[in-house]
């Protein structure tokens, strides 16, 4: 199987800092890809690098047969791959369902106004912001905004999602829901890419786990090998954590 | 959201409107023809700065730039008889377009401050181009147009006449700007540029189109301008105070949406009447104080305020 997404050899260097140095990783239509390790891995900056908002300093970068690394942001999104912020960014004064139709005209490709805002209003449907869709992005709450940066991306109806930390500052049920919505997603045959730091989220959604530390790919693997993995106990879980899962991953 | 579709009252009250403006040179004597016409060019030059600096959040004062680019233009094709009048605001409004162009592609790239002293440059070098490029322009002799008409009267409809096309043009403008995928787009780029870019809008080419769109406006109606006028010179047509004026005239009124222009053309108008005939000396100085209390008491104009306030009445 010919992969939908790789990097070859991808480093990104900030002066003397090489946030990325040498990732080559490829990502197989349909799974979902957990990128986890330590702050300041290297994990945003890798999606960033895919989304084309900062350039690689060295290495290649493909999508399709196509070549990524180089085009602008704009052009990527259109090409079919989305991205949430850890940060989120909605249109502030633009209500949610102005916010959602935006990214189904643009990226999203929708043929009329009209069809961008239905399509909008299926996407909070989806995401269980429907009941919202007239107030202002701006006064939503946290857990609301995160489900609009992802009613967003859905719009741009991509073929890669990067979800970054999705899942912050969510409590109990809205993590569930979210978790219920990316298995969906997932189903419906969309490749996603999730930053995590809830293990129990990666663990439970994840196909596939890829670890980074110091900008370079230490492991990769199903959940069971990685949570065993002598160097990703080292960087990133502590000794303690894989007691604890050793037993619920075995 | 039924505001998608435009509302049949709204469309009746807009052919009204522009009925009433139409009959109005037969009711009014030279004077308030004047008045008139020069509250549709203040409409104009605001309608053009709002989608720049209103739609697309980048505080542009290029619009003297642009007036001024028009002025001559129109001016110096009329007066060595090349081209008919009603062909001068057409190139008046091309040459600016495509001055934008040419200027907006790196300057869009500056945000905020950067990119408003960077507009006013482009009138300042203009303006000296024009003072001292005196083989084409005569300098600051300026330039002296024939009357196009016999009666003084006759003039007047005239050039109010074309004013008033002009701002119909530019009001239509604005509504398929505000209804269109640029006017979605431009709005996501004032709120978050990056977060436009990630969602597929080509920012550059949004912001440059609204420039470009957004200059033709004051270019128009700077080459109508120069033949009512019948005289303009370097000091006059690329006066700093145009490219104030247009800001302020739309912040008065509300900017990003489509009658606020409008609405603040006619309320600077009737304040610039009431300064002028009586504090000859402090105009500026009141204009300085309307900047200082808007951003203070109204930041987002009189039609925000209207809203609030009916929305209040409605919540009673």
């Amino acid at each position: 199987m010919t992969a939908l997404l790789s990097l070859n050899n991808v480093s990104r260097a900030f002066g003397g800092l090489r946030a990325v140095n040498e990732v080559t990783l490829d990502i197989q239509p349909g799974t979902i890809l957990g990128l986890i390790g330590p702050n300041g891995a290297g994990k945003t900056t890798i999606v960033n690098l895919i989304s084309g908002s900062i350039r690689p300093s060295a290495g290649e970068i493909w999508f399709k047969g196509v070549r990524l690394d180089g085009l602008a942001p704009h052009q990527v999104s259109r090409r079919g791959i989305a991205r949430t912020f850890q940060i989120v960014q909605p249109f502030p004064e633009m209500t949610a369902l102005e916010n959602v139709a935006a990214a189904a005209m643009y990226a999203g490709n929708a043929e009329s106004i009209e069809a961008a805002y239905e399509s909008a209003e299926r996407q909070l449907e989806r995401v269980g912001l429907a009941q919202c869709s007239s107030f202002p992005a701006i006064s939503l709450t946290l857990g609301q905004r995160k489900r609009l940066e992802f009613a967003k991306s859905l719009a741009m109806k991509p073929e890669l999602l990067m979800l970054d930390e999705v899942n912050a500052g969510l409590h109990g049920s809205e993590l569930t829901e979210t978790m219920g919505l990316i298995r969906d997603l997932a189903k419906s045959g969309l490749t996603i890419i999730i930053i995590e730091h809830l293990m129990k989220v990666v663990i439970s959604l994840c196909h596939e786990i890829a670890v980074l530390h110091h900008g370079q790919l230490i492991a990769r693997g199903q959940s069971e090998q990685i949570v065993n993995d002598p160097r990703v106990i080292q960087a990133y879980l502590g000794p303690r954590y894989s007691q604890r899962t050793g037993a619920i991953a075995g | 959201m039924g505001s998608r579709s435009i509302p049949s009252w709204a469309f009746l009250l807009a052919l009204m409107t522009i009925a009433c403006l139409a009959a109005l040179p037969f009711a009014l004597e030279n004077y308030a023809i004047r008045l008139a016409t020069m509250m549709l060019m203040y409409g104009v030059l605001a309608w053009g700065w709002n989608i720049i600096g209103g739609y697309c959040g980048y505080p542009s004062f290029g619009t003297a730039a642009f007036f001024g680019l028009g002025a001559y233009t129109g001016a110096i094709l009329l007066s060595q008889k090349l081209i008919p009048f009603w062909l001068s605001p057409v190139l008046g409004a091309l040459a600016c377009m495509l001055l934008a162009i040419i200027i907006g592609l790196p300057i869009l790239r500056l945000r905020g401050h950067y990119f408003a002293v960077a507009s006013l440059g482009i009138g300042e070098v203009l303006r000296h181009v024009a003072t001292s490029w005196t083989d084409l322009t005569r300098g600051g002799m300026g330039i002296n147009l024939p009357p196009m008409l016999g009666s003084l009267a006759g003039e007047a409809r005239l050039f109010y006449y074309a004013m008033l096309i002009l701002a119909v043009a530019s009001f239509g403008a604005t509504v398929l700007v505000a209804r269109s995928r640029l006017g979605v787009g431009l709005r996501c780029i004032r709120q978050n540029e990056q977060a436009a870019n990630m969602i597929g809008i080509d920012a550059t080419r949004a912001k440059v189109t609204a420039f470009a769109l957004s200059a033709t406006m004051p270019g128009a109606a700077g080459a109508i301008y120069a033949s009512w006028i019948g005289y303009i010179d370097p000091s006059d047509v690329f006066d700093i105070l145009i490219a104030i004026k247009a800001p302020i005239m739309v912040l008065l009124g509300g900017a990003s949406t489509i009658l606020g222009p409008l609405l603040g053309a006619v309320a600077y108008l009737v304040f610039e009447e009431l300064v002028w005939s009586n504090l000859l000396q402090f105009h500026n100085a009141m204009l300085g104080i309307i900047v200082v209390v808007l951003v203070l008491f109204m930041p987002n104009g009189a039609i925000d305020l209207l809203r609030r306030r009916a929305r209040m009445e409605a919540a009673r």
